[in-house]
């Protein structure tokens, strides 16, 4: 049968150690947990209505009642919606994630359990992650877990991070959600201005403001030459050879730079080519 | 671990030595993999949750450190909570970065390959720290804290353009920005308000230098072009500020509303020195002397508004809409010289989308976006305008999904979407674009699990015939058991890039059609042989058949041996294998072997 209403609105509150009499395993993880805040009158108060396991699995009485089972209580199963399952958690963290119900993962049924596990002992700071599948892409074991959950589904981008040019996933350096937010609507940067932003964080050298900007980069980010994923090429360049991308779009040069051809190396002369104070062509 | 009365105390702690032997190209193997020999602390791990009087101040500190000492990638985790009162993190990495292309006679140099041109070297290190705190008042109250620390320090060289001749110099990195972050968040019943306020300050001791007498390039008589000195210091730095005011709406449970607003404001200071002195390319001396100041104002705003409503159990439907707004003048006086350059850039967008449950297995959402950007921009060298151009830049776009997930145990998705944009800022950029994927998972409760993945990425400029398409296939199967897991993934990636160069200046310039045919095959096999041993091995394949050939394979053998005493010992033999397949002067081999000893309890 489907699974109760996601909410517990309507739910008496109940005892988590009545719970405990058949899920000791869980209610006991739950003391090390963010979510053991349930179990604070002072939190149930405040708007945090049902306490305790109640929360979230809506339908608790009648599962009691019944001596257990399945499907009579709000259990974020298969019998649940994608968006019923977001819900419930919603329910609480809607101000932290206003906008997840738009992102590409919920469009995609991706709910909030898919990669957050809630009964486990952990530590707010990373979010309950799952531990996602072991694979040979982490030669030096310092993936983090939320790039580890990330590949789980994502590991045609995983593959890119084996490029020679890559950022440095694999060590443990940098994760998914070092520039991605997933819990974000994805769309909203494409002619933005503001879409390198994440890059800056480390790349602060590169955004200025110079007087001179190179235009390519500020009205268009660091994407329209670069491949953030990993590339074959050098620098994470779109092309091995610098004036292949360089003459992609520059198709006005002067006369001098017929000499040039496509194994010119454009940026031992524009070397400022990010962007410069002294030079309008990033001479200097 | 130690467990009383719901407390724990797990912690590992391994200290070793890596010894790597580079047989090659040494400073390929740095840019590609960069693990330094050495000895160092592989690993500190502690998680406690105390119990007693502690517990009522602390209800978990957790300490994960990775690879410190003698190590290019370092990383240190702290993270301590009293739930629904303070969350405290910190992080720390260090991550070295080294990128020295080789230079080669003319004759053997291609620099679409990786050998010869790119007269440039990196050889420095990032540091980031950051801590964050979150502090709890009440249950409807929330103050919270953050610093961000990034420093980057090291050596480069790069070139310099002196009367038509190129010269290698020194440019020193030296940088460093800092972030504080104060915010505070209440939460009424059916409103949150969220202000957040964060101001960060960024320094850059920019410089570059040749210190003494260089000789050009191009030889005489057709250059005489040499450097006695050059130094050229131009230290900047600046200040930003960021205001956001956020609100969170629930006037029912059906609907979310969330509004959203940023002011930035940035002001940079920069000046300049140069002297130098050398000979043109004429044969006549020359110096220069030249002092300098000037400054960059910007200011940003961010506005957004967001809706979800939830019409029932099926439908729920999406909008937003959105400014960005840039604003940034500048002007700088170097000799007596003014530049000066401004930016103004406006977009605005909307999207709506409607997303269907139609069954608890089947998802489908789709909706539209618009959005349309004015660019303009003016320079000004020398004290004569160089450019004033305005740009306008409209774009549509369409997405769809559909999720099939009859149980956790399987599941598929497809999702479809394309843009297409009027008149893109650059010729390399896509007046199109589309993108179709579909991904297929299997995870039986068996420990048998597997994944497929299909994407296909086509971009292309109408005005240019620039175009560009991504194929990747990815398959990945895998087995976990209680003492076993194996996985094995293939993924193959080909990139075709065109472009049809119209250069007026170079009629000669060929088209080029770059392609990537990049194959990545990985295996993992880790087996518990028993409590105290546990034995594995993984290997990594790449070859690349396309424009950039190469191959490069990358083995590992792995154990650890644990003793009931809690005493461990890890050893570790990699091996890789690079080779290009046009030169040999980048290949390399790498043997790395790691040998740790430690305790675990």
């Amino acid at each position: 049968g489907s699974a109760p209403a996601a909410t517990a609105q309507d739910d008496e509150p109940l005892d988590s150690s009545v719970c405990a009499a058949c899920h000791d395993d869980q209610v006991a993880a739950f003391t090390s947990n963010p979510h053991s805040l349930l179990n604070d009158p002072d939190w149930g108060a405040a708007g945090v209505e049902g306490g305790s396991c109640v929360s979230c699995h809506a339908g608790a009485a009648a599962h009691v009642d019944e001596g257990g089972g399945e499907g009579n209580i709000f259990a974020f199963g298969d019998d649940a919606s994608p968006a019923a399952r977001s819900q419930a958690c919603q329910e609480c963290h809607a101000d932290t994630h206003p906008r997840f119900r738009g992102s590409e993962h919920a469009q995609a049924g991706v709910t909030c359990t898919t990669c957050h596990q809630i009964h486990q002992p952990g530590h707010s700071a990373v979010s309950l992650l799952r531990s996602g599948p072991m694979t040979a892409t982490d030669p030096a074991e310092a993936i983090g877990a939320a790039s580890s959950v990330c590949a789980s589904c994502h590991g045609d981008v995983f593959a890119r991070f084996q490029w020679n040019e890559r950022h440095r996933l694999q060590e443990g350096i940098l994760a998914c959600t070092s520039c991605h937010d997933p819990h974000e609507r994805a769309t909203r940067a494409r002619l933005g201005g503001f879409k390198q932003d994440a890059c800056m964080e480390c790349h602060t050298d590169k955004g200025g403001p110079f007087i001179f900007e190179h235009a390519s980069a500020r009205a268009e980010g660091c994407v329209a030459c670069h491949d953030p994923h990993g590339s074959p090429n050098r620098h994470m360049l779109a092309f091995q050879g610098v004036a292949e991308l360089c003459f992609s779009c520059h198709a006005t040069v002067p006369g001098f730079h017929s000499r040039f051809n496509l194994d010119t190396v454009c940026t031992n002369c524009h070397t400022s080519i990010h962007g410069s104070n002294f030079d309008p062509f990033f001479l200097k | 671990s130690a467990q009383d009365d719901g407390g724990s105390f797990s912690g590992r702690i391994v200290l070793g030595f890596r010894s790597v032997d580079v047989d090659g190209a040494d400073r390929k193997y740095r840019e590609d993999v960069n693990l330094s020999d050495g000895p160092r602390l592989m690993d500190l791990d502690l998680d406690l949750t105390p119990t007693g009087t502690v517990r009522s101040f602390v209800d978990r500190i957790q300490l994960d450190v990775n690879d410190v000492g003698a190590s290019s990638f370092e990383t240190v985790r702290l993270a301590v909570d009293k739930f629904g009162r303070f969350g405290f993190s910190y992080d720390r990495w260090e991550s070295a970065y080294f990128y020295e292309d080789l230079i080669l006679p003319h004759e053997l140099a291609n620099v679409r390959l990786s050998s010869g041109g790119d007269f440039h070297h990196f050889d420095f290190e990032r540091v980031r720290d950051r801590a964050k705190l979150d502090v709890t008042l009440s249950p409807r109250a929330e103050l919270n804290f953050g610093f961000d620390r990034f420093a980057k320090r090291g050596e480069s060289t790069t070139t310099l353009d002196v009367s038509r001749d190129e010269f290698e110099v020194h440019k020193p990195i030296d940088e460093e920005r800092f972030e504080y972050q104060a915010g505070f968040q209440y939460a009424w019943d059916k409103v949150t308000l969220i202000i957040d306020e964060r101001y960060s300050e960024y320094q850059n001791a920019y410089s570059i230098f040749l210190p003494g007498f260089s000789e050009g390039e191009s030889l005489p008589p057709a250059n005489l072009t040499s450097l006695d000195f050059f130094f050229l210091d131009q230290p900047y730095d600046y200040e930003s500020f960021a205001h956001t005011v956020r609100v969170v709406a629930r006037p029912t449970r059906d609907w979310i509303i969330r509004a959203s607003g940023t002011l930035q404001e940035l002001s940079l200071d920069l000046s300049a020195a140069e002297r130098s002195q050398g000979t043109l390319f004429t044969g006549v001396p020359f110096t220069t002397d030249l002092v300098g100041s000037g400054g960059i104002d910007r200011d940003a705003e961010l506005f957004d508004l967001d809706l979800t409503y939830v019409i029932n159990d099926r439908f729920a439907v999406i909008g937003g809409f959105y400014t960005r707004s840039l604003d940034q003048a500048g002007a700088f006086t170097f000799g007596g010289t003014r530049n000066a350059g401004a930016w103004d850039i406006e977009t605005s967008g909307v999207e709506a989308g409607l997303e269907v449950n139609l069954a608890a297995d089947l998802t489908v959402s789709g909706g539209m976006r618009i959005e349309s950007r004015d660019v303009s921009f003016s320079t000004v060298e020398a004290g004569s305008p160089l450019a004033d151009e305005d740009e306008s830049t409209d774009h549509d776009g369409f997405f769809a999904t559909l999720a099939w997930r009859p149980s956790r145990l399987y599941g598929l998705t497809l999702d479809y979407e394309t843009d297409s944009f009027d008149d893109p800022f650059t010729l390399a950029s896509p007046t199109d674009r589309s993108r179709i994927r579909a991904r297929g998972q299997l995870n039986l409760d068996n420990g048998v699990w597997g994944s497929a993945s299909f994407l296909l990425t086509e971009m292309e400029n109408d005005n240019s015939g620039w175009d560009a398409e991504t194929q990747q296939l990815l398959l990945r199967a895998g087995y976990r058991a209680d003492r076993f897991d194996a996985s094995l993934g293939w993924s193959s990636i080909e990139l075709d890039r065109f472009a049809a160069f119209a250069v007026p200046a170079i009629p000669t310039l060929p088209a080029r059609d770059y392609t990537a045919e990049s194959d990545f095959i990985d295996a993992l096999l880790r087996y518990r042989v028993s409590d105290a041993l546990t034995l594995g091995g993984e290997l990594r394949r790449y070859e690349n058949d396309g424009s950039f050939a190469l191959e490069r394979d990358d083995y590992r053998l792995f154990g650890e041996y644990r003793q009931a005493s809690g005493l461990l010992y890890r050893l570790s033999y990699r091996t890789i294998d690079y080779a290009e397949g046009a030169f040999d002067f980048d290949d390399y081999d790498a043997e790395i072997i790691d040998f740790g000893v430690g305790l675990s309890w």
